[in-house]
């Protein structure tokens, strides 16, 4: 069988084990031990101590199906994680594009693009409420002056758009470094070439740049998409906690207050199990449509 | 299984620790939320080393371990590793789940066992009922606030406003005058469930929940919406209409900040804002008790913040009789009329409140004693206190519905119905896990 081709390669089947262990170890320990953990959490209600542990079934899940305001969370979220990622990934590509072709040379405004990746999810929260609280946020006064009606704290539509903007501010400069490793990637014979055609920077951009930044485009909208689902807790928690009214209560957010604050682990570990599933079931719909347009040459 | 190999880890690391720690002084661990930047740090440090020099058989041992929440979880964590430190600062909402819990031993225990007579009865009421559970008095309380009624005074004269409400309807009238006067924001409120919310039931002799919220048994249902609350919550929405009250935001950040720049004239806030209040605030401030329903007799007390300290189980004795001593080094009437001035935060016996009366304290800071006189009202059973599971949960539940009470997407009775209908299943889930 083919196990015996793989004799050939390797001598006996210790040492393959042994190399993988140490990797496999640490998965086992912070991964999947604290995931198997939160799946038996889930089927249970508890005190945080653990001395009564009542054998719930499924009810956990169910009181969260039956709940419309769940419904909207889950509804809440896909809005959230898709304007994130969108915002995010635009913005990098845009500003990777300006560097690549103006900023060429400029390591100092390179670098300075990297910032943001560095600070804390709930310190860039706070960052953002203190230029947008509308009591005392410098740029909300400003927005208030030129007549905007700008109400974060009961305006379920600014409030998101805070957030995004947020959450997008961080994951900016992840994006924009790989873009810019993507583009620094792509011969510059080609582009010459298209621009003695005829083309211009426009066509250029969608004709030969986009199509060889795919394979990098489509690990950024993965990574982006899980950065948008299970990272931006902070975020909601300086900024709004899930305010007004629910209209940011991300499904991450409500696991981290459940289990964190709320010490209710039984609902926070069957809401990760839920979060999880559709993380799972995103990621697979992208490998299984939007991969198929990726370009690896 | 498991759990039994741990247990003798732990019992055989405790042999362990005792053996070296008695040939010196014993060391009792205290985590706590107060950062050592801040001043309530800073004042907790000076307590810890002064009892540490006035004695040599215990040692204070501070460890910060971030926010309220942090310090909870750190200390779950650390009970269920076994390596409990001997008292922790817990905050409101947690405290159900330690009282429940069977990780704490009660304090009046410890203290008795260690030799102190404590004259329980000489401790204000409703600072120790939030902590007393079946008799015993679970935790000390440590730091204790409740909410006043903060005003602009300048605001007041400007607007013509002579007399301090008294009362929601004065209030009312003197929202009316400030925004005649130009204030864009007349009346706001920090803390939303607990002021606007929990403190109106508390004061108005309404109840929260059933069972005496939750005190006789956390087996209970909310029934606020079936209240004068609803009333109170209508009169609020009414006031944003008119642009009486504007909304803050959540915590205490938002309303302060209004305050001070002076666009709020009148902010419902925890008497610990005196703090932020009197180093922000370049005007001429004042405060007064909470308001009260014109035609409500008998006010009660209000309701706390704050957190108190409790003593986890499976320590030596050596390490109690320490933290007891501790606690009668705090208790005592100096102690606690330097902690009253120092942090701002109530006094919880009696004796210190007589102690500030005589040496004058409140000839020059009139506003400390009106926490004090407001929660030494006579209580209900609808004032004792709140002790109902996932507090958490349910706050942010009531917070979500308040702004969209405010937002004008609910009526208050909508509003009132459906924090009622979503937060009832977190109770009796909760009393499900301590029965």
């Amino acid at each position: 069988m083919s196990g015996r081709d793989k004799k050939v390669v390797f001598k006996g089947r210790v040492l393959p084990w042994l190399l993988l262990a140490p990797q496999l170890a640490v998965l086992a320990v912070f991964f999947f031990w604290p995931a198997g953990e939160g799946i038996v959490q889930a089927f249970f209600l508890s005190d945080p101590f653990f001395n009564t542990m009542i054998f719930v079934g499924f009810d956990n899940f169910r009181d969260l199906v039956t709940s419309p305001e769940y419904w909207d969370s889950i509804r809440v979220t896909l809005v959230f994680s898709l304007a994130t990622t969108a915002t995010a990934m635009g913005l990098a590509l845009a500003l990777a594009v300006a560097a690549d072709r103006v900023l060429h040379g400029s390591m100092v405004l390179r670098s300075l693009v990297i910032w943001p990746y560095a600070v804390a999810p709930a310190i860039a929260g706070m960052l953002w409420l203190f230029l947008f609280h509308p009591a005392f946020g410098v740029l909300a006064l400003a927005l208030r002056e030129l007549g905007i009606d700008w109400d974060p704290l009961l305006d379920g539509t600014d409030a998101m758009v805070l957030i995004v903007a947020a959450a997008a501010w961080k994951q900016v400069s992840y994006n924009f470094v790989f873009f810019f490793a993507g583009l620094q990637m792509i011969p510059r014979s080609l582009i010459e070439a298209a621009a003695i055609d005829g083309a211009g920077p426009l066509r250029r951009l969608r004709d030969i740049v986009l199509p060889l930044l795919s394979a990098t485009s489509f690990f950024l909208l993965v990574m982006n998409v899980i950065y948008a689902f299970f990272d931006t807790f902070g975020i909601v928690d300086a900024v709004t906690e899930g305010g007004p009214g629910g209209a940011t209560r991300i499904l991450v957010y409500k696991v981290y207050k459940d289990g964190f604050q709320a010490q209710d682990y039984g609902s926070s570990a069957a809401q990760s199990i839920v979060l999880m599933a559709i993380v799972i079931v995103l990621t697979f719909l992208q490998f299984r449509y939007v991969e198929r347009r990726v370009n690896y040459a | 299984m498991k759990n039994g190999s741990i247990g003798l880890f732990v019992a055989g690391a405790m042999l362990a620790l005792s053996s070296t720690t008695a040939l010196a002084t014993t060391q009792v661990h205290f985590w706590h939320a107060f950062s050592p930047d801040i001043k309530l740090g800073k004042v907790l440090a000076g307590y810890a080393e002064a009892f540490n020099a006035s004695q040599d058989d215990y040692e204070i041992v501070l460890t910060y371990k971030g926010t309220y929440d942090d310090t909870i979880n750190a200390t779950i964590a650390a009970v269920r590793a076994g390596k409990q430190p001997a008292i922790a600062q817990v905050h409101g909402p947690a405290v159900p789940t330690l009282i429940f819990s069977d990780a704490v031993v009660p304090v009046d225990q410890v203290m008795a066992d260690a030799g102190y007579t404590i004259e329980w009865e000489r401790f204000i009421e409703p600072v120790m009922a939030m902590y007393q559970f079946e008799g015993k008095q679970m935790a000390m309380p440590f730091n204790t606030s409740t909410p006043l009624m903060w005003y602009n005074a300048d605001a007041f004269e400007k607007a013509g406003v002579a007399e301090v409400p008294a009362s929601w309807d004065d209030l009312e009238a003197a929202a009316r005058k400030l925004k005649d006067a130009g204030y864009a924001c007349p009346v706001t409120s920090s803390w939303q469930e607990w002021v606007v919310l929990k403190n109106y039931t508390f004061v108005e002799d309404q109840p929260f929940a059933t069972k005496a919220n939750g005190m006789q048994d956390p087996d209970a249902e909310l029934t606020f919406n079936k209240t004068r609350f609803v009333d109170h919550l209508d009169r609020i929405q009414g006031w944003i209409k008119d642009g009486l009250y504007e909304y803050q935001g959540r915590q205490w950040t938002g309303a302060h900040q209004a305050f001070y720049n002076q666009r709020c004239a009148v902010m419902l806030e925890s008497s610990a804002g005196f703090g932020g209040i009197s180093q922000n605030a370049k005007f001429d401030f004042s405060a007064t008790l909470l308001p009260v329903e014109a035609d409500n007799e008998t006010p009660r007390n209000s309701l706390i913040g704050g957190a108190g300290l409790f003593l986890m189980k499976g320590l030596d004795k050596p390490v109690y009789d320490g933290a007891a001593a501790f606690f009668n080094f705090l208790a005592s009437p100096e102690m606690q009329y330097d902690w009253h001035q120092n942090s701002g935060y109530v006094p919880i016996t009696v004796d210190a409140y007589e102690l500030a009366k005589e040496k004058g304290y409140y000839d020059e800071f009139p506003h400390q004693e009106l926490a004090i006189k407001q929660l030494m009202r006579a209580p209900s059973d609808n004032t004792r206190g709140i002790r109902l599971g996932y507090m958490v949960q349910v706050d942010e539940i009531i917070n979500e519905e308040l702004e969209n009470v405010w937002s004008m997407k609910k009526s208050a009775q909508e509003a009132a119905d459906d924090m009622v209908r979503r937060g009832n299943p977190l109770l009796s889930r909760f009393a499900k896990t301590v029965e």
